[in-house]
C-alpha cells in the first residue's frame, strides 16, 4: 500500500526525512499553539495532509483505533472525574464537568496531534526508506540493522507462536477459555517462543560475519533513495514557517 | 596448492575440560572438495568454526596449534576480512536469513552492500549466482517465507555472491528432503567446478561418494582418516566408528565373501555397474 501510493502520490513521494520534519512541525505546533480551536485546527490540517497524500482511508482506521480510542477515553474520564465548579449535566452518581471537558478536549487534541502525525508518516513512508534515510544522515549500520530485523521479525515469531501454540495445544494445554486459562497459556507458549529466539540469535550473529557485517568499509546501497530539490524545498518551507509560528506564539 | 593448514590444533571450549578437537594435522589444497565425516559430538562444525575463524574470535576458549590460511596464521586476519576469503553455510536455513532485507535478491547482495562493493557490480554478481543457484525465480519473495531448501539456496547465493575462494559448508541438507539436497549437491558441485575449495560436513555418505574428492574422518575430535575418498570410504574398519560406509562398499564385501572377485573400493552405483558389466561381459 505504502509502495504504490508513494509512486502516484507527490506528498508521499517525498524523502522521508521531508515528511518527518513535516509531521514533527505540525506535532510540535499542535502542542505549543494555546486553545482547544487551534489545536483542533491542527488536527484538520493532519486530515488534509492525509487525504492529499491518498492515504486517507488507512490513517482514518488507524486514528479511530488507536488516539480515537484514546481520546473518548480521556474525555470521559476527565469530564466525570476533574474537580470543578462548572456542571454540566449529572446522572446517577456521576457529575460531568465544563473544566474536566476542556482538559480532555485540550489534551485529547495533542494527542490526536501527534499520534495523528505518526500515522500520517508510517501510512507515506516505508521503515526501509526511513532507516535508509537515517543511515545516511549518520545512523549507524548496526542500529538500521536492529530497527529493520526487529520489524522483520515480528511476523516471523508471531507464526512461531502459532505454532507453539498448536503444539501445546496438542499436548493437551488448554488455550482457549476465559482470562485465567489464557493466562496461564502465556508461559507454555512464551518460554519455547523467547528460547527459540535466543538459540537463533549465535547463529545469526555467524551469518552476519560471513556476510561481512563486521567490515570497516564504507557500505554501498543496492536499494538506494534520493533527496531532491522539491524536498529541499520543502524542508525549508516548514522550518520556516515553524519558526514563524514559534515567535509568533512568544509574542503575542 | 596449499590454501589452509592446520598444524597441531587442539581447541577446548569455555567450562569443558577435555578439547572438542585434539592435536588436528590437515592440509587443505586448493580446489579440492573435502568431506568431513564422523559421529555426532566428534568435533565436525567446531572443526568447520576454527577453518572459519569463528574459534577463538566468537567463541572463546583455549585454541592451540595454528592454522594458516594463504601463508598467514589466521589470527593475524580480522572476522571481517575473512568474510571474502571463507564463505560459511550451515545447517539450520532459518538462521541463515538476516532480517536485513526484505526480497531474496536483496538479502543475497547484503553481503556485497557491506564490502562496499559499487552498485552495478552488486547486481551484475548477484544475477549469476541466482541462475547457478536456481534463485531467480524466487527474486521478489521475502526470504522468510521460503522453504527450508529455498532458504538454504538462498544462504548459498548470499555466500557465493561475495567470491570467496573457499567454503565452509556445515551439514547445508540436514533439514531438507531427498529433492531439494539433490539440489544442494548440484550447487555444490558447480561451485568445485568454478574452482572453489570446498569443506563439507555431511552425514549422507552415498552424495560424499559421488562429488568429493577427499573425506577427512573424525572420531573424539582426533583425525582418524584422511585422504581420497576410494581409500577412505572403502575402509570397513570404519563401521565399527560409527560411519555408515556407502552400500555398494558393503555390497563389494559380500561379493568377495561369496567368492566373487570385484574392486573393493567400488563407492558409488556408477562402479558398481561398471564392475558387475565387466564381470558379467566375462
Amino acid at each position: 500500500m505504502t509502495e504504490s501510493v508513494q509512486k502516484t502520490n507527490k506528498i508521499a513521494a517525498l524523502y522521508p526525512l521531508t515528511k518527518f520534519y513535516i509531521a514533527i512541525a505540525i506535532a510540535a505546533t499542535a502542542v505549543i499553539l494555546p486553545g482547544i480551536k487551534l489545536k483542533a485546527i491542527c488536527f484538520v490540517a493532519v486530515n488534509i495532509l492525509a487525504a492529499a497524500s491518498g492515504v486517507y482511508g488507512v490513517f482514518l482506521r488507524r486514528v479511530k483505533n488507536s488516539v480515537g480510542v484514546l481520546f473518548i477515553i480521556l474525555v470521559i474520564i476527565q469530564t466525570f472525574f476533574t474537580a470543578g465548579d462548572t456542571v454540566l449535566f449529572s446522572f446517577w452518581i456521576f457529575t460531568a464537568k465544563l473544566e474536566g471537558l476542556l482538559f480532555a478536549l485540550k489534551l485529547g487534541f495533542i494527542l490526536a496531534n501527534v499520534g495523528g502525525c505518526l500515522i500520517w508518516f508510517f501510512a507515506v513512508t516505508t521503515e526501509k526508506d526511513f532507516v535508509l534515510a537515517l543511515e545516511k544522515k549518520g545512523l549507524s549500520s548496526k542500529a538500521s540493522y536492529v530497527v529493520l530485523s526487529t520489524l522483520q521479525m515480528v511476523p516471523v515469531l508471531k507464526k512461531r507462536s502459532e505454532v507453539i501454540m498448536n503444539a501445546q495445544r496438542a499436548r493437551g494445554v488448554e488455550t482457549e477459555g476465559n482470562l485465567l486459562v489464557r493466562a496461564k497459556v502465556f508461559v507454555p507458549t512464551l518460554v519455547p517462543l523467547v528460547l527459540s529466539a535466543i538459540q537463533g540469535t549465535e547463529e545469526r550473529a555467524l551469518t552476519l560475519e560471513a556476510r561481512g557485517f563486521s567490515v570497516e568499509t564504507k557500505s554501498t546501497h543496492l536499494y538506494d533513495i534520493e533527496e531532491r530539490p522539491v524536498d529541499k524545498i520543502m524542508t525549508a518551507v516548514t522550518a520556516v514557517l515553524f519558526v514563524l509560528i514559534v515567535i509568533g506564539r512568544i509574542l503575542l | 596448492m596449499t590454501c589452509i593448514e592446520l598444524k597441531n590444533v587442539t581447541y577446548t571450549y569455555p567450562l569443558s575440560k577435555t578439547p572438542c578437537v585434539s592435536h588436528a594435522d590437515l592440509v587443505i589444497e586448493k580446489g579440492k572438495f573435502y568431506a568431513v565425516i564422523g559421529a555426532n559430538g566428534s568435533g565436525k562444525t567446531t572443526l568447520c568454526n576454527i577453518i572459519r575463524g569463528f574459534i577463538p574470535e566468537f567463541y572463546q576458549g583455549e585454541l592451540e596449534g595454528s592454522v594458516i590460511l594463504d601463508g598467514k596464521n589466521l589470527n593475524e586476519y580480522t572476522l571481517g576480512e575473512l568474510a571474502p576469503k571463507i564463505g560459511y553455510v550451515f545447517q539450520n536455513p532459518f538462521n541463515q536469513i538476516t532480517g536485513a532485507r526484505d526480497n531474496v535478491y536483496e538479502e543475497i547482495a547484503y553481503g556485497l552492500e557491506n564490502l562496499g562493493v559499487p552498485v552495478d557490480t552488486i547486481r551484475k554478481k548477484v544475477e549469476e549466482v541466482m541462475e547457478i543457484t536456481n534463485t531467480v525465480y524466487l527474486a521478489e519473495k521475502n526470504p522468510f517465507e521460503l522453504s527450508g531448501g529455498q532458504q538454504q539456496r538462498v544462504a548459498l547465493a548470499s555466500v557465493l555472491a561475495l567470491e570467496p575462494d573457499i567454503f565452509v559448508i556445515d551439514e547445508p541438507t540436514s533439514q531438507l528432503d531427498p529433492k531439494e539436497t539433490e539440489r544442494v549437491f548440484d550447487i555444490i558441485d558447480r561451485m568445485k567446478k568454478m574452482g572453489k575449495t570446498i569443506i563439507l560436513v555431511e552425514h549422507k555418505i552415498e552424495l560424499i561418494a559421488k562429488y568429493a574428492d577427499d573425506v577427512i574422518v573424525l572420531e573424539n575430535g582426533c583425525v582418524i582418516r584422511s585422504g581420497e575418498k576410494h581409500e577412505v570410504l572403502s575402509d570397513l574398519s570404519l563401521i565399527e566408528k560409527g560411519i555408515d560406509l556407502p552400500q555398494t562398499v558393503l555390497l563389494a564385501d559380500e561379493l568377495q565373501k561369496k567368492g566373487i572377485l570385484v574392486d573393493e573400493k567400488i563407492i558409488t552405483k556408477e562402479e558398481m555397474a561398471q564392475q558387475l558389466k565387466n564381470l558379467i561381459g566375462r
